[in-house]
């Protein structure tokens, strides 16, 4: 082996590093025994031995693992350039076209630039035969190059409304009258009692009250003695002759 | 210690041995989604925390050098190059390297935070024993406690050398990339804490034996 630049410190250093190479490799393999060199110092090599079993590997609690997960969790959903963990896709911002169409295009074109309006750098002599009437007659007072006036909310001349008077000169609200007292609301005289009122049942329900009726009906069939007129049905309908029904669901099947 | 992912490559007219990341396929599939990076995560978390936790003595610190060392890894993920040319060493370009050095730093400032505040010395940090055996407990916690004090008593750089040599297991390539030195210095380094850690525990058997 041609030595190190160094000289013996060197030397030394490399063999002690070729001795951890194999004290830790033995460790990871769960090997009993270590490649011992005899050149290398005995202390240092106890050294070595008790380091490696002494600085063990520390493990952090669950919790913090856990914890730490979930915020590099956060921060990587952050960082995704679609941004589809935060809940879902992006909606596209609608985009006005030069048309003047407003359109949805998801973003596959190039941007427009906003620009100002385009305004005429002078105003005609002369207004537009489309204008209307209220504004063309306010337009000739409209020098060319002027800014334009601030629009009048008086009424014009022959309008209807100059005749109405005038709001400056009107005296204040007068005062609202003040309603008299109402009278005491007259006690209601006691209703006679009605009887049976309080017995009253309530009824629920459609089904509920079908197959109450059913019952009753049944009942009051079942206490009525043969040989009355209700009672021809169900003797025609396989009810025994001379004696009650053999019963609604029977009789009929 | 994991062994090295081997490539050959054509260079001129032989053919050379590049040594691969073994992380790639998990650096890749973070980069295209970053909610990949936990497979990173779960891997160097303990490892990283104990360099933290080795370094610091304190567990609060350590977490908060873990936490930041991991999301400053992941702000910085589409930085980080794979550079596998033989100029800068065969551990210069891994993931894990790379890893160890925002650890580093995050942990040199978290040192000099701790040294403006001041807090209570590790003692027991490797203390294992069954706890129906107080003797032994007490003999191994003076045992690990004469190992630690002896490696927390060394210089800045050979304490950092051992503790990534031993706890983490790194390769002496790998720690001359992270530290930003030399293998040889590496060498140097983990030799001469290694025997102040003996002279340090042969003084303190010699102690101990004049004392009993």
């Amino acid at each position: 082996m041609t030595p190190p630049a160094g000289g013996v410190r060197a030397v030394g250093a490399l063999r002690t590093d070729a001795y951890l190479d194999a004290l830790l490799a033995a460790a990871e393999r769960r090997a009993p025994d270590v490649p011992v060199d005899v050149a290398l110092d005995p202390d240092v090599r106890l050294a070595a031995r008790r380091l490696a079993a002494e600085l063990v590997r520390v493990h952090p609690s669950f919790r913090f693992e856990e914890r730490l997960a979930a915020r590099l969790a956060d921060a990587a959903a952050a960082l995704r350039p679609d941004r589809r963990a935060r809940g879902g896709e992006p909606l596209p911002f609608p985009v006005a076209v030069a048309t003047g169409s407003v359109a949805l295009l998801g973003g596959r074109v190039p941007a427009i630039e906003p620009r100002p309006a385009e305004l005429p750098s002078e105003l005609p002599a002369q207004p537009p035969a489309e204008l209307p009437a209220g504004l063309a007659a306010m337009a000739p007072a409209v020098a060319p190059g002027r800014r334009l006036p601030r629009p009048s909310l008086r009424p014009a001349a022959g309008s209807p409304m100059l005749g109405l008077p005038s709001r400056a000169g009107l005296p204040g609200w007068p005062p609202f009258p003040a309603f008299p007292a109402l009278p005491a609301f007259p006690a209601l005289p006691a209703l006679p009692a009605v009887p049976g009122l309080a017995a009253r049942q309530l009824l629920i329900g459609g089904a509920v009250t079908s197959l109450s009726l059913a019952g009753a009906w049944v009942a009051w069939r079942r206490s009525r003695p043969a040989g009355r007129p209700g009672a021809i049905g169900g003797r025609r309908f396989g009810g025994p002759p001379g004696g009650l029904p053999g019963g609604i669901g029977g009789g009929f099947a | 210690m994991a062994g090295p992912v081997l490539r050959k490559v054509r260079a001129g007219e032989g053919a050379r041995l590049v040594r691969l990341d073994p992380d790639r396929g998990l650096v890749e599939a973070a980069r295209r989604d970053p909610e990949r990076f936990e497979a990173l995560y779960r891997r160097y978390l303990a490892r990283v925390y104990s360099f933290a936790y080795h370094e610091l003595g304190d567990h609060h610190a350590a977490e908060d050098a873990t936490e930041k060392t991991f999301l400053r890894a992941l702000a910085a993920l589409a930085r980080f190059e794979e550079r596998a040319t033989p100029d800068d060493g065969p551990g210069a370009s891994t993931f894990r390297v790379w890893l160890f050095r925002i650890a580093r730093n995050v942990i040199a400032n978290e040192r000099r935070t701790a040294r403006r505040r001041p807090a209570a010395p590790l003692v027991d940090a490797a203390a294992v024993a069954g706890p129906l055996d107080p003797e032994r407990t007490v003999e191994l916690r003076e045992a690990s406690s004469a190992a630690w004090a002896a490696v927390r008593r060394l210089p800045d750089d050979r304490r950092r050398a051992i503790v990534l040599r031993f706890v983490d297991e790194l390769s002496t390539s790998e720690i001359a990339a992270i530290l930003g030195r030399s293998e040889g210095a590496v060498r140097v380094l983990v030799h001469r804490g290694l025997r102040t850690v003996a002279a340090e525990l042969r003084g303190a058997r010699v102690g101990r034996g004049s004392g009993s």
